[in-house]
């Protein structure tokens, strides 16, 4: 059994590469992705499960890090915004103007990607039934269905 | 930020998870059974619960348990609800799970949801409506019970237990089945009402949850609604006043509206499985 008390040197294997962190076991992984590790990608909104601006991938799947603990996630690949790069979602946030202020923006682009990992033809109601996970206060909402839509290979 | 240091736990056994909740307790910490951590980590930040220790449930094994086993389906209470949702072998089952987001439900648990503090525990209602069985652990062993004994509006385990698995006889997981459920705005919002509903041998069986403080199967509503004869919709009427139970009136919705809605569910329900037309 492994236990955690006071600080807990942890290895943790992010965007590919293992990085180690010093954190209290009450430490979310949004905090420590933050404000020891410096990727700030990860947004703090709500704190509370319902915008996930804080979004990131656990081995491939969007979790709500406000409500992860780091000590939960050793051994599991963490991917933040960083590390995607000139990925097809990226480009269509841009090119059908998928976002304004750009806060949800990182959370909404992981949650896209692993959906189009899981689902590469999504239909409408799948990337409705992702993207609620979402919250946007300046878009419509229509920019960011329409990149995912766009960002997907073409259906027959 | 969670203000409070903790003990933090993974324990990858029964028995050591047992002990090192019995270990917390006994140095004078406030432990925690720990699976999706949504209600924690949130309840933790706000102040509303102070953990002491938490003891992780997710590397046990028999936690993490999903499907058959002597012509009984079993469902791991560390299970996530995504991972209920797509298997689908209790297909009630798996339309109660499709609560929350796409990404909270890659961690909210099934133990979790029943066991939380928040007053709708959706997840249980498919399994009020079976000869359900409870299994748990604890300082004193394992023991396997009917849910009803260790399940009244809330699961109530003995001091320092878990609950490891629950597990359903195969013939009644896929009977017929309706489910209706009633939000004020978005489908994201918590329920004002949501009904289970199974059609067994005998007749139908329902539980609520969302229009009371806690999750319920009312055997005098399932009386009413069973008589024969009488036209559906005198039936869900007088079904929907016959749970004994104070109504919730809240800002989101009265009490009078909330009925209504469990009315108008209730006679959805007879008619779709009730064989009235
Ligand atoms: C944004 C959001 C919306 C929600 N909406 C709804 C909704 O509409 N309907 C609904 O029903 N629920 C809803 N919930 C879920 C609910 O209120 C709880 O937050 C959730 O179910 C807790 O599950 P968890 O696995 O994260 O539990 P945790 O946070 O890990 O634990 C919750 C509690 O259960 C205990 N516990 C956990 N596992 C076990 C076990 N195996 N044995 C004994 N005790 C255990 C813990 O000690 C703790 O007290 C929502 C949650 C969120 C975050
Ligand atoms: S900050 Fe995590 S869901 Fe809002
Ligand atoms: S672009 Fe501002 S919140 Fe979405």
């Amino acid at each position: 059994m492994i236990t955690y008390r006071g600080h807990a040197a942890l290895k943790l294997s992010v965007n590919g590469e293992v990085r180690e962190a010093v954190v209290r076991p009450a430490d979310t992984l949004l905090h420590v992705l933050r404000d020891r590790l410096g990727l700030t990608g990860a947004k703090a909104g709500c704190e509370n499960g319902d915008c996930g601006a804080c979004t990131v991938l656990l081995d491939g799947k969007p979790v709500k890090s406000c409500m992860v603990l780091a000590v939960e996630v050793e051994g599991m690949e963490i991917t933040t915004i960083e590390g995607l790069s000139d990925t097809p979602v990226q480009r269509a946030f841009l090119e059908e103007a998928g976002f304004q202020c750009g806060f949800c923006t990182p959370g909404f682009i992981l949650n896209a990607h692993a959906l189009l990992a899981a689902h590469p033809r999504p239909d409408r109601e799948t990337i409705r039934d992702w993207l609620e996970s979402n919250l946007c206060r300046c878009t419509g909402y229509e920019g960011i269905e329409n990149a995912v839509a766009s960002a997907s290979a073409p259906r027959e | 930020m969670i203000p409070r240091n903790l003990v933090y736990n993974r324990p990858e056994t029964l028995a050591e998870a047992a002990s090192a909740f019995a270990a917390a307790r006994e140095e004078g910490l406030q432990p925690y059974y720990l699976a999706g951590g949504t209600e924690i980590t949130t309840f933790a930040r706000r102040g509303l619960i102070a953990p002491g220790a938490l003891i992780d449930l997710k590397n046990v094994p028999e936690c993490r348990q999903l499907g058959r086993e002597d012509g009984e389906l079993v469902f791991g209470a560390a299970l996530t609800l995504n991972e209920i949702v797509g298997e689908g072998s209790f297909p009630l089952l798996a339309a109660a799970a499709k609560i929350v987001d796409n990404t909270v439900r890659n961690r909210l648990t099934l133990g979790g949801n029943i066991a939380g503090m928040l007053p709708y525990r959706e997840t249980v209602l498919p399994f009020l409506l079976t000869a359900a069985e409870a299994r748990l652990f604890g300082p004193e062993g394992e023991r396997e019970v009917p849910l009803a004994e260790v399940f009244s509006r809330r699961l109530k385990p003995g001091p320092g237990e878990f609950l490891v698995q629950l597990r359903v006889p195969e013939a009644e997981a896929s009977l017929p089945w309706f489910r209706r459920r009633r939000v004020k705005q978005s489908r994201l919002d918590y329920p004002l009402l949501t009904l289970c509903v199974l059609r067994a041998g005998e007749g139908i069986r329902l539980a609520v949850a969302g229009a009371f403080d806690a999750p319920v199967r009312s055997r005098e509503a399932e009386e009413i609604v069973n008589e024969a004869g009488a036209p559906a919709a005198d039936r869900a009427a007088r079904a929907a006043g016959a749970f004994g139970l104070r109504v919730r009136d809240d800002q989101r919705a009265s009490a009078e509206y909330r009925e209504e809605l469990l009315r108008g569910a209730l006679e959805e329900a007879i008619r779709e499985l009730g064989g009235e037309g």
